[in-house]
């Protein structure tokens, strides 16, 4: 049977190699922090929980309302 | 004569009669801004109130009018806490520019909505009901006229945030000053996208689809904090060990791989990292972030805080400066060697950094290059996929051999075996 593949590599040569941007595997993320930074700090009380509600807007979306 | 054909009479008057053959016999009202003349059961005429107005019953005449809304006008500002070399500073008052607000009453109900300028003022206006007990909603969702495609998410909405209440009156006067860290640290996070957006805007005309940061109080994304670029959100980490709300530098690293997702491209696999030589696709990736990140806020330092009780401010930091020289490549190597992300941000901070003998480029050279690696016709020398090799390549192609000289002082210092042999222009 025929092969396509030589054809296909011939077109992606003669569209001058131009980058594509493949898809990432993973999200991109910050530096990580050195551990030896980390390893010898207290530990931080955890965050107290914070009452809500939702408030709908004429167009639609939706405001989670944090209240003071 | 009948009180439904006065209706009529009247909605003919205001220019909203009834077309041939309705009837008239509903009551008019009003629903939110829309003053309705009910005329017949398939057809209802009504008015769309204009800006600034609102529609109330009149009494007398028993018909909805547009009419003028009670204002309620001040400021919006939030604690800002600003990064330093050790921890965060102590909180400053910072304007909120450019933002969405609401009048909501006690119920929920949307009664008003606007936005504020470019120093956090506002005047908002809202339906005129007296004696009704409402409060400014301010939400983190910028105002389109300034063509910034901006919003931070809490977990099911726009993150808001309520002002102290008051009973409604013809005008109002309130600041809204949002003190408490749940609250500053998404206003932070937009202030600082914000700021980034007007940045870039003076460095590219690319159309900017919309970004989305998601940051409330106890988010712990799995990836820490991080950019997909398939949704386009950026997901910070709001934790009490770690923070990010108030971490600008990481705020406008995430920042600059939406860059790089709109103007340019990036090969970076992804996942984690931590200055170590790498895959040159992800230090082209981690470190052209980086090195955005300070270009947008003009300053050297990335700096990413954390907390540490046992500090004096609570607080310690993790900071690299961008003008030392601590992750240099190995001469010896060939030019697809592994890189550190900090290398890449280092030579990128170099080129625009006035202290720089023979550069000194302004940040609009290296957005430039960074949109034209992406023409039909690059080639791609260096490793497959975007990396140093084809921004320097690209660099010589675009603006000619007038910065050899300065570049070959600048990727020896940082021992980078570069060839300067760009397609079609091979520096001398």
């Amino acid at each position: 049977m025929r092969s396509w593949l030589p054809l296909v590599a011939l077109a992606l040569a003669l569209a001058g190699c131009a980058k594509t941007g493949a898809p990432r595997a993973e999200p991109i993320g910050k530096p990580q922090i050195p551990a030896e930074l980390l390893e010898h700090r207290a530990k931080a009380p955890p965050l107290a929980p914070h009452p809500t509600r939702l408030v709908r807007l004429p167009g639609g979306a939706v405001v989670e309302e944090l209240r003071p | 004569m009948t009180r439904a054909l006065a209706v009529c009479l009247a909605a003919a008057a205001l220019g909203s009669a009834c077309g041939p053959g309705a009837e008239c016999g509903f009551e008019p009202q009003c629903a939110g801004l829309t003053a309705y003349y009910a005329c017949a059961k398939t057809e209802v005429a009504r008015i769309e109130c204009p800006a600034q107005q609102f529609c109330s019953m009149d009494a007398a005449k028993q018909l909805p009018a547009c009419v003028g809304g009670y204002t309620v006008s001040g400021t919006a500002t939030y604690a800002k806490r600003a990064q330093t070399t050790a921890g965060l500073a102590a909180p400053v008052q910072t304007p909120i520019p450019d933002v969405s607000l609401a009048v909501v009453d006690d119920v929920g109900n949307v009664m008003g909505t606007g936005f504020t300028d470019a120093e956090g003022h506002f005047t908002l206006a809202y339906q005129p009901l007296s004696g009704v007990t409402v409060h400014v909603m301010i939400f983190a969702s910028a105002d389109p006229t300034t063509g910034v495609p901006l919003t931070v998410n809490a977990r099911s909405g726009i993150f808001g945030y309520g002002a102290p209440p008051f009973v409604s009156e013809p005008t109002h006067a309130q600041d809204i000053a949002v003190t408490e860290d749940e609250a500053c640290e998404p206003f932070n996070v937009y202030a600082t996208a914000f700021k980034s957006f007007k940045y870039l805007k003076t460095l590219t005309s690319v159309s900017l689809t919309p970004l989305t940061y998601l940051i409330y109080p106890g988010y712990a994304p799995s990836c820490g904090s991080c950019y997909y670029s398939d949704t386009n959100t950026i997901h910070l980490e709001f934790t009490a060990d770690n923070s990010d709300g108030f971490d600008d530098a990481v705020i406008d690293h995430e920042f600059g791989h939406y860059v790089q997702n709109r103007v340019s491209m990036s090969d970076s696999a992804g996942g984690s990292h931590n200055g170590s030589p790498a895959s040159p696709l992800l230090a082209w990736g981690e470190g052209y972030a980086t090195y955005y990140s300070s270009s947008a806020r003009h300053n050297e330092l990335y700096i990413d805080t954390f907390a540490d009780p046992g500090s004096p401010n609570g607080y310690a930091s993790y900071v690299f400066s961008l003008r030392s020289n601590l992750y240099p490549a190995v001469r010896t190597l060939p030019m697809t060697q592994n890189l550190s992300e900090w290398l890449i941000a280092e030579i990128l901070w170099t080129l625009e950094d006035t202290a720089t003998p023979g550069l000194s480029k302004p940040p609009t050279a290296t957005m430039d290059i960074l949109g034209k690696v992406v023409r039909q016709g690059h080639v791609d020398r260096g490793v497959t996929g975007f990396d140093l090799v084809d921004f320097l390549d690209e660099w010589f192609i675009q603006r000619g051999l007038d910065d050899c000289a300065a570049f070959r002082t600048l990727l020896a210092t940082k021992r980078f075996p570069y060839d300067f042999q760009a397609p079609g222009a091979a520096c001398p």
